[in-house]
Order: C-alpha cells, then structure tokens, then sequence
C-alpha cells in the first residue's frame, strides 16, 4: 500500500511503501472505526491529509475521518494519521513537527 | 556564473553552457559593460531560420552589478546598435565554447558540446556578420483569440502581458490533474512532468527560499516583472512566487477577470485561497503557511519548463 503526505503544492508529495506489518497494523487500526458523516473539504494549500492507494482505490485520511470510495469513516482520535506519521520516512522528518501541529489543530 | 546559449537551430536544442570561470566571467562583462550599444534585448532582432544570437544570463543572485550591464541579454542580434562590436564580443565567447560537457544540462543528450559543434558555430556567426539579415517587416500582430487579451501592466510602464480565460476543465481532468502542479499551471504548460523550476536547465534547486527557487526559475526562462517582453513572446503570463519556508513553493497565474488562478499540487487548478475567496491580490491571499512573497514574473512563449 502506498501512502503519499498530501502536503505540497510545487515539490511532489513524500510518498513510502507500507511494509507487511504495517498494512496489518493499518487494517486492524480500520476495524475500529465507524461510518461516519461530516466531510471536512481539504484546503487548497497546506495540509491535506494522508492519501492511501491500494488495489480498491485512493482513500485520504484527513481530520479525523477517512474517506474511502465506499464512504465515510469516522476516527475521532485520529488514529489513522498518527499511524501514518509515525511511518513518515527519516527524509522527512522536518515535517514531522508540522503535521503533527496539523493533525491536533 | 554565466549561462550561455546560442540562439540557431529549430528543432534540436541549442548549444548551451555555463560560463564558470570567473575571470572569462569579469573578462565578458567588463566588454558588455564598455560597449553598452553591443548588447540587445534577448529575442528582439532577427528571429528567422538560422543564427539569431548568443544569449547571455547572469544565473547567481550574487553576481556584482555592473552598470550599463543588464542580467540578461543578447550578442550579435540584429537589435543591437553596434552589431560589429557585438559581433566581436559573440565570437570570443563561442570562441570559449567548452569542448566537453563538464555541467550536464538536458539539452546536451541531442545538442552535445564539442569541437564539430563549435566549428559549425563559428562559421555561421561569421556568416551572418558578414551578411546580416535585413530587418523584415514588423511581426504581425497576433491573431485575435477569444481565450486571451493584451493588458497593459498598471505597474510596469510599456509592459503588456497576457490575462487567459479560467480554463479549470482543461486541468481538473483524471489523467490530467495528478501530473500538473503550481508550476505547471502558472506557466500554462500542461507537461505531465510536475514540473519544477529550473529542472529543464539542470538548475532545479532543493533549498526552498525566494532567491533560489526564483533562481530556478529564471534559469527557465522567467523574467522579473518590469522587464517587458517584446510582442514577439506572446503569449506572455503574468505569475507571483510564494514560499512556505524551508518546504516548498507556490505560483499564482493572472487571468482575465481581474483574479488570479492557482493549481496547489495534485489539487483541482481553482481562483479561491484557502477561505474559499476568489484571488485578487496573491499578496493578501490566504495562502497557509506560504507566507512569504517572492515577486511577480513574465514567463513569455521561450520559456520552457520540464
């Protein structure tokens, strides 16, 4: 699964593999959510989420909700994007301090 | 440093080089700036098939002024009043033309420095020099297209530039909108490379500051606002640079309307900010972290970008 920081606007976004263990850890970090219904619209620049692409399609993790071709997703704790932070490549580590800022505002 | 081109072919790239060495550096701008009448606007002369001129650009932030000395301009073009002495300093230069690529630039895998190349352009700069080419008939004006107009830039007395119809449809596309970014939009050039400045001159940069990715920039071929383009680079866009410090960078694009355009990354290209308000003004845009304000920019019809 190929997980893309939706950050930039000139520069290409960081993008990673998730390994094995990380596509479980994912999954069973998905199980816990439930569908949900407020859609918060991405901003045009500045942070955007987490995007995920996988053989079912492109979802974005963003504010708390993921938003899958299916539908909705609800994660109040934000768990999805404090997993995916976490897994952020050590090139990118400048951002981290940043994101992080973004996923708590 | 100094970035070279001999302005000649059509369909291979031309000759291009970085002039590294500081004392040829000092040696050609101190000619420039002793025969200031030996120099013309890039692109203003003779634009037919065949030998046009030797640009020459400052491509370092730091390089020392020299009056009478712009940072961009032409050798042995048609425009210049003095196109013996021109002439002169052009084929010193070419003269110099390093036999080997010590800078790859992209141009280089179609367009390779070497001794038959500097020969062949020698040759035709003595041509040319020897016969120049009658200047012809002013260039037609451009044809009327509805999608652009010519506005005269309120900030920038004889400058005209182009302001294009919003035209999001023609970006926000599946196959479309994931390849072109900020860049590619404020250009107007759909390249599905998500373009990046000064990429298509080996000058891209990775430091993310006004003066560098202006730089970049500039190595692609943009202008400083103010600096006219002449008619013969129409189309010509009027684009600002913005910088979110230390991570990335944003262009804005004029359009018809009084508004600007933007394409922020992989996102739909739009003419609202981030609170949803059309653009008038990038400088007060709500822009996120993008707080600096580099400037403003002509990107006129030779600028390529990759």
């Amino acid at each position: 699964m190929r997980v893309e920081l939706d950050l930039f606007s000139g520069r290409p976004n960081p993008s990673w593999e998730l390994d094995e263990a990380g596509v479980r850890e994912f999954e069973r970090l998905m199980t816990r959510l439930k569908p949900g219904f407020a859609t918060p619209e991405p901003p045009a620049l500045g942070y955007r989420g987490f995007l995920l692409q996988a053989v079912s399609g492109v979802s974005r993790a963003y504010r708390g909700f993921v938003f899958m071709p299916q539908g909705v997703l609800d994660d109040p704790s934000c768990s999805i994007e404090w997993f995916l932070l976490d897994g952020l490549p050590a090139a990118f580590a400048s951002l981290r301090r940043r994101v992080s800022a973004e996923i708590t505002h | 440093m100094l970035r070279i081109e001999v302005d000649i072919f059509s369909g291979r790239p031309n000759p291009t080089w970085f002039l590294t060495d500081a004392e040829a550096t000092k040696g050609l701008l101190d000619a420039v700036g002793e025969a200031p009448d030996a120099v013309a606007k890039t692109g203003a002369g003779f634009n037919g098939l065949g030998f046009r001129e030797v640009r020459v650009e400052v491509i370092s932030d730091d390089e020392r002024a020299r009056r009478r000395t712009p940072k961009r301009f032409a050798l042995a073009s048609t425009a210049a009043k003095n196109l013996r002495a021109s002439g002169e300093i052009a084929r010193r230069l070419v003269e110099t033309m390093p036999l080997r690529s010590s800078v790859r630039l992209l141009e280089h895998a179609a367009t390779p420095l070497n001794a038959q190349l500097r020969e062949l352009l020698l040759e035709r700069l003595d041509r040319y020099l020897r016969d120049p080419p009658r200047p012809g008939p002013p260039p037609p004006p451009p044809p009327p297209n509805p999608l652009r107009t010519t506005i005269h830039d309120p900030d920038c007395e004889q400058c005209q530039y182009e302001v294009s119809q919003f035209n999001p449809g023609f970006w926000n596309t599946p196959t479309v909108q994931p390849h072109n970014n900020c860049y590619n939009y404020a250009r107007d050039w759909r390249t599905n490379t998500f373009a990046q400045p000064g990429r298509a001159h080996g000058a891209q940069t990775h430091v993310m500051a006004c003066n560098t990715v202006t730089a970049a920039a500039m190595a692609d071929g943009l202008v400083k606002r103010c600096d006219c383009l002449p008619q013969s680079q129409w189309p010509r866009r009027l684009m600002a640079l913005v910088i979110d410090p230390g991570v990335d960078y944003h262009w804005y694009r004029h359009q018809r309307g009084g508004f600007w355009g933007h394409k922020p990354g992989q996102t739909p290209a739009r003419n609202v900010d981030n609170s949803n308000v059309l653009v008038t003004n990038p400088e007060t845009a709500d822009r996120d972290g993008y707080t600096d304000f580099c400037g403003y920019f002509y990107a006129g019809v030779s600028v390529v970008i990759n």
